[in-house]
C-alpha cells in the first residue's frame, strides 16, 4: 500500500493556530503563576495541618481558577483566556435545535447518535429515575456506586441512571434514518443482560427558590491526581480534605455555592465497552469512582452528610 | 530551555501536532482547546524534560494525552454543542484515505498516524501510546488490513 499518508489530512486550520498562539501568549503569565503556585503551596501545607484538626471547611485565600485533587492551585487560564465563540449561522442553530430535540426524545435506555456526516452528537443509554427509592433498588448489589442520601429540607427533583455495556456485549443498531435536513439518526441499545449502571446524576431542591443540590457519581478511568482540575470561582476557597474511604477529596466553598468532590479506587476494576460514535466500540477499564456534589446554598458539611454511611 | 526556544520548537511541530490532534478530536473547537492546554502544560513541565533532543516526541505525548482527555470529556457531555466547524473536505488532498483512516477505531488509527504519517519508529510509537511494542505492531497490521480493504472498495 503506497500512500502519501500526510495527504489524508487537511492543512492546519486557523482555529488550531489560534489555540497555539493563545498558549504562547500565556507563557509569560505562566511564569508568574508558577511563582504564585510556590507560595500557595506553602500556605496549603498550613491549611492541611489545620484541616487535620477541623476536618472540613478550611480555605486557600486567593486561589482563582482551578485546583487539582490535592487542592493545589492548578491554573487560571480558564478565566484568563476566554475562548472566542464564533457566532453560529442560522442553519447551524437549526441543526443544533433539531439535534437536541432528537436526543431529548430518545427512549429509555436507548443510545442515539445524530450525525451530519462529518461529526456527530450522541446521548448515552440512560434511565430516568422516579426517586431515590428506585435508585437504591437499581443499585442493589452494585458495590461500586454509593447511594447519596437526601439531606433534611430537600426533596428529589430529577435524576438519571447511566448504563454501560459489558465487554462481552456489543451495541446493537436498532434503527437508522436519514432526515431531509441532512442529519442521520442511528439508534442503538445494549443487549438485555449486558447493561450495567456506570453512574447516576440527581437534582435535589430545597424549599427556598434557587436552593438546589446536584449529585454526579460515576465510574471513571484513573486520572492523575495532579491532572484532574476542578473549578474555583473568584470568591471561593478550595481545600483538600482527609476523608476516610476516599483517596482524595476537595471542597470548594464561597460565593457561587459549595462543592465536594471525592474519588476512591475500586477494589476490582470494571471493564466496559464504551460507545464510540462513528467507530467500533472501545474497551475501557474503570478504576475509580468519582463523586461530585454541588450545592447552590447548602454547606460542604451538608454535602458530606449525604455520603455518610454510604456503601 | 527558555520560553523563546520552547516556542520556536513547538511552532516547528505545528503540522505534526495538528495531525495528531485531528486524528483524535473530530471537533475543531476541541482541538483548539486541547492544543492550547497541551502547550501550557508542556511549558509548565519543561523542567521535567531531561533530554531536550526528545522535545518533539515529549510534546506529542502531552498533546495526545490532552486530546484523549478532551475526548473523554466530550463523551461524558453528550449534549455538547454540535460542531459548527465542518472541515472543508475539498482541502483534504486524499479524501479516500482520510475517510478510511478516520473510519478506523481510535486505537488502530493512532498507531497508523504516529508510525506512517509522522514517521515515528515502531518502538517510539509504542512508547508514545504506552503500549507494549507487540501490541502496537499488531494494531498497525490490523489497521493496514482494514485500510487496504476500505480503499479497495472505493
Amino acid at each position: 500500500m503506497k500512500q502519501n499518508w500526510k495527504d489524508a489530512f487537511p492543512p492546519v486550520d486557523a482555529g488550531f493556530k489560534d489555540g497555539m498562539e493563545r498558549a504562547f501568549d500565556a507563557l509569560g503569565k505562566e511564569k508568574e503563576k508558577m511563582k504564585r503556585k510556590v507560595s500557595l503551596g506553602f500556605v496549603l501545607a498550613a491549611v492541611l495541618a489545620l484541616l487535620s484538626a477541623t476536618a472540613l471547611a478550611a480555605g486557600l485565600g486567593g486561589v482563582f481558577g482551578s485546583v487539582n485533587w490535592f487542592g493545589e492551585f492548578a491554573g487560571d487560564e480558564a478565566f484568563e483566556l476566554p475562548l472566542p465563540t464564533p457566532a453560529p449561522s442560522a442553519q447551524a442553530n437549526e441543526l443544533f435545535d433539531l439535534t437536541q430535540q432528537i436526543l431529548d426524545s430518545r427512549g429509555e435506555k436507548e443510545l442515539v447518535l445524530v450525525s451530519d456526516g462529518v461529526s456527530g452528537t450522541y446521548a448515552p443509554s440512560t434511565k430516568a429515575l422516579a426517586g431515590l427509592q428506585e435508585l437504591e433498588t437499581l443499585l442493589a448489589g452494585n458495590a461500586a456506586l454509593p447511594v447519596a442520601k437526601i439531606p433534611e429540607g430537600y426533596r428529589f427533583a430529577s435524576g438519571s441512571l447511566f448504563y454501560g455495556c459489558r465487554p462481552e456485549g456489543q451495541f446493537e443498531l436498532t434503527a437508522s434514518q436519514a432526515l431531509p435536513s441532512g442529519l442521520s439518526v442511528s439508534r442503538y441499545r445494549i443487549p438485555s443482560g449486558m447493561d450495567f449502571a456506570t453512574g447516576y446524576s440527581l437534582t435535589l431542591v430545597g424549599s427556598d427558590p434557587g436552593d438546589s443540590i446536584t449529585v454526579d457519581i460515576g465510574l471513571s478511568e484513573h486520572t492523575d491526581a495532579q491532572e484532574y482540575w476542578m473549578g474555583v470561582g473568584p470568591e471561593q476557597q478550595a481545600a483538600a480534605l482527609e476523608v476516610d474511604g476516599a483517596d482524595n477529596a476537595v471542597a470548594v466553598e464561597g460565593a457561587g455555592g459549595s462543592s465536594l468532590s471525592l474519588r476512591r479506587t475500586l477494589g476490582t476494576p470494571v471493564a466496559c465497552r464504551e460507545f464510540l460514535p462513528g467507530a467500533q466500540s472501545d474497551l475501557v477499564t474503570y478504576e475509580e469512582v468519582q463523586l461530585h456534589l454541588h450545592a447552590s446554598l447548602a454547606s460542604v458539611q451538608t454535602l458530606a452528610g449525604m455520603l455518610e454511611e454510604g456503601k | 530551555m527558555d520560553e523563546m526556544e520552547f516556542e520556536r520548537r513547538a511552532r516547528a511541530c505545528t503540522d505534526r501536532l495538528f495531525r495528531v490532534c485531528y486524528a483524535i478530536l473530530p471537533e475543531r473547537a476541541d482541538r483548539e482547546d486541547a492544543i492550547q492546554e497541551a502547550l501550557i502544560k508542556a511549558w509548565r513541565r519543561i523542567g521535567t524534560l531531561k533530554d531536550e533532543t526528545a522535545f518533539e516526541g515529549w510534546l506529542t505525548r502531552i498533546a495526545i494525552n490532552e486530546c484523549k482527555s478532551a475526548l473523554r470529556c466530550r463523551r461524558r457531555r453528550p449534549e455538547a454543542e454540535l460542531s459548527e466547524s465542518i472541515p472543508a473536505r475539498d482541502s483534504i488532498p486524499d479524501l479516500a484515505l482520510h475517510d478510511a483512516l478516520m473510519g478506523l477505531d481510535l486505537k488502530l488509527r493512532m498507531p497508523v498516524v504516529l508510525h506512517y504519517v509522522e514517521g515515528f519508529t515502531l518502538q517510539q510509537t509504542a512508547k508514545l501510546l504506552r503500549l507494549p511494542p507487540g501490541t502496537a505492531k499488531r494494531r498497525l497490521k490490523q489497521a493496514r488490513v482494514l485500510l487496504k480493504a476500505q480503499l479497495k472498495e472505493e
